[in-house]
């Protein structure tokens, strides 16, 4: 993991000092409201509709075990003993006060952690693969890089009043763990030249009620020459993104309607102006970097034999364990879509308990998934029982990481301002309903999301199945959406027809489920199913069947 | 009207002072740096409001070109929008009476000296302080010469 040296450390003690500062003249007037909410949501502070609530950066997924305990000590100290995991890598705190979120700051950087733009139009947290530096199809470790666009886009002067939020996703693998085509900015690190890396930068991305998959900019970039053109990509977004509209106003619509090729043109002639001197240290600063993720050593062990394990057990290994790129080794998914259960949340007790799992199993390490769950990342195979017996005490052993039951689900109008329908109770029922369904089908490889408005934080356009909250005439009404996906062959989802009410939902994806099990031949996926019947065939077995 | 500088200092100005400045918009720039450069020693750029960051790419692409400008940043802008003035190339902020008042001299006085003054990619704005890179790479130079 990497660790902060005393630059870090002071950087992110002064911006905590400098939140408390800026607080303090909005209690006392000095700050408009107007002038001041641009200054809380950089600092990931939203007023929902019921209190403030806290957006904590977990950069690329990686926490370590006292990370951990001390996201635990906050959730019971100032908030009602739970956290909220996101889509994006981050923690959220449902109902901390105003005037204690800046000691909330101030613990979070005594474990180099904090909320520096996980909101606001500027560049989020970057995310990354959380199987990053374990997984056996990986061709380099994405989180050196994400580390190092972490420190560029740290209150970076220019880019805090973007147009809107901008989205970096990094991955160094051959699957797509990231959603990497639905970011403003994907990078997918390839190796380079003298050790150093190259990448594929993919453009215009996004969800929201635009979705698009980015495309192309630019391929073969070297290492030396990320930064300088990240930095111009950003300022030519800045200088011709739409403020107009902030519908419109996203990098995906700017390459749309400007045209990649005129985009790439101005970014070239912007570049041809910058002065490279401050990107210099850039290369270095990789390297320096790099060395804090080498894997400690693993020794390899031999393969434990689970022919004797009972079903529980075998099913849970079966299902929520992927293989290690040492031999011996687990990547271990530990899922927070329990039946009935809401998705991506984690009680105090839970997370002091995975932070002791990490410790006694996984070297103290810990990831974030942006499907809301968390990875122990290298955990022996001897010790596969002993953990999901912790696991079980926790109500942490559920088997269903890559399940339909596998939900990702936003916080809805049960906690957000910007919401138009519930999704949580929408996500309880139907993981209820499909886990009994999976006991007698294969729903593996299925995905299902949830979005309780059009910002699509769910991912709803992104799944094999999504569901899509809106408010029609004051009544919550659900569309359904299938053949999206978020993998390398990234697809939008297309609306299969009129929105249901929420008591509807569970018979509609029953029959959708029915149809396609009926529908599918060998070895088929859902959206092969999908595209080879087409949406009118789905739509008949839904609708007509009613 | 006021102009706080680089330095922390500020001082009072009469608007006749700036008279003779070009006044631009970034919303209005049609791209031609050369034609700006031309018309005069000051440039004032006029932000819309505080959540329009156009004015700091603007002056950080026009300092690129023609760094002997002057440029001053307006609009409604806040002691916290002093780094990001700085740092991308504006030389001086030039506030109204109300911002002075309103958001208190005291914390206009200490704007440049705000907590988090230098970045990893950005000095400090007033005293050739480097950036945390360059300050690393600094530390590495020596480090490797003893």
């Amino acid at each position: 993991m990497y660790n902060y040296d005393s630059h870090d450390q002071a950087f992110v003690e002064a911006r905590s000092r400098e939140f408390r500062d800026q607080v303090e003249r909005r209690i006392t007037g000095k700050l408009s409201e107007d002038e001041f909410k641009p200054m809380r949501l950089m600092n990931g502070v939203y007023l929902q509709l019921h209190a403030y609530m806290l957006r904590v950066a977990i950069p690329y997924g990686t926490l370590s075990a006292d990370q951990m305990r001390k996201l635990a000590f906050l959730a019971e100290k100032y908030d009602r003993g739970y956290g909220h995991f996101t889509t994006r890598q981050n923690i959220q705190y449902n109902w901390p006060k105003l005037i204690d979120i800046p000691d909330m700051l101030d613990h979070l950087a005594e474990v180099q952690m904090h909320a520096i733009q996980t909101s606001g139009n500027c560049i989020r947290n970057v995310t990354s693969d959380p199987f990053a530096g374990v997984a056996g199809d990986e061709w380099i470790d994405p989180r050196p890089t994400a580390e190092l666009l972490r420190q560029w886009s740290s209150l970076h002067p220019e880019f805090a009043y973007l147009p809107r939020k901008f989205k970096f996703a990094v991955t160094g693998a051959a699957e797509d763990r990231t959603a990497l085509k639905f970011h403003d900015i994907g990078l997918k690190v390839k190796p380079g030249v003298d050790d150093n890396p190259a990448y594929e930068i993919w453009v215009g991305g996004g969800q929201g009620r635009t979705p698009r998959i980015a495309v192309l900019f630019e391929d073969n970039v070297p290492l030396s020459e990320l930064l300088p053109k990240l930095d111009s990509m950003l300022r030519v977004y800045n200088l011709h993104g739409r403020r107009d509209n902030k519908y419109k106003a996203r990098i995906k619509i700017l390459v749309a309607e400007y045209g990649l090729e005129n985009y790439r043109r101005d970014v070239e002639e912007d570049l041809a102006l910058q002065s490279l001197e401050p990107f210099e240290p850039a290369v270095a600063e990789y390297h320096r970097i790099a060395k804090d993720f080498e894997q400690s050593d693993l020794t390899p062990l031999p393969s434990a034999s689970n022919g004797d394990n009972p079903p529980a057990l075998a099913s849970w290994i079966k299902q929520n364990v992927t293989s290690h790129k040492v031999p011996g080794y687990g990547v271990v998914s530990i899922s927070l879509k329990p039946k009935g259960g809401i998705p991506g949340d984690a009680t105090a007790e839970q997370m002091y308990a995975l932070a002791d799992l990490a410790d006694r199993y996984s070297q103290g390490e810990l990831r974030v998934t942006h499907r809301q769950n968390i990875v122990l990342p290298s955990v022996a195979a001897k010790d596969f029982a002993a953990l999901h017996e912790a696991l079980v005490k926790q109500g942490l052993a559920e088997d269903n990481i890559g399940q339909l039951s596998d939900i990702i689900a936003c916080p809805g109008l049960d906690y957000c301002a910007l919401a138009t329908a519930r999704s949580i109770p929408v996500a309880q029922e139907l993981s209820t309903q499909l886990r009994e369904r999976e006991k007698r089908d294969d729903l593996s490889g299925l995905t299902l999301n949830i979005s309780g408005c059009i910002n699509a934080c769910g991912h709803h356009h992104a799944a094999s199945i999504g569901i899509l909250g809106l408010n029609r005439a004051e009544t919550e009404s659900y569309q359904i959406t299938l053949g999206g996906s978020s993998n390398d062959n990234a697809s939008v989802g297309g609306i299969l027809g009129p929105g249901f009410a929420q008591s509807e939902i569970p018979g509609a994806i029953d029959r959708i489920l029915d149809f396609y099990i009926g529908s599918k031949q060998e070895g088929e996926s859902f959206n092969q199913t999908y595209r080879r019947l087409g949406k009118a065939a789905f739509r008949e077995a839904v609708y007509v069947a009613a | 009207m006021w102009l706080l500088k680089k330095d922390g200092s500020w001082l009072p100005i009469d608007s006749s002072e700036l008279i003779t400045a070009n006044r631009v918009t970034p919303e209005s720039f049609d791209g031609d740096l050369e034609h700006i450069a031309q018309t005069g020693q000051s440039v004032i750029i006029s932000f819309s409001g505080p959540h329009d960051g156009r004015g700091f790419s603007f002056a950080k692409r026009l300092k690129q070109f023609a760094p002997e400008l002057k440029l001053i940043a307006s609009g409604g802008l806040t002691p916290d929008h002093a780094r990001l003035c700085f740092q991308t190339g504006f030389d001086e902020i030039l506030l109204s009476e109300e911002l002075v008042v309103r958001q208190s001299a005291s914390a206009w006085q200490t704007a440049v000296e705000m907590s988090v003054d230098k970045t990893y990619v950005e000095g400090k704005v007033h005293s050739n302080i480097p950036s945390i890179w360059q300050e690393r790479a600094l530390a590495q130079s020596i480090a490797t010469n003893e």
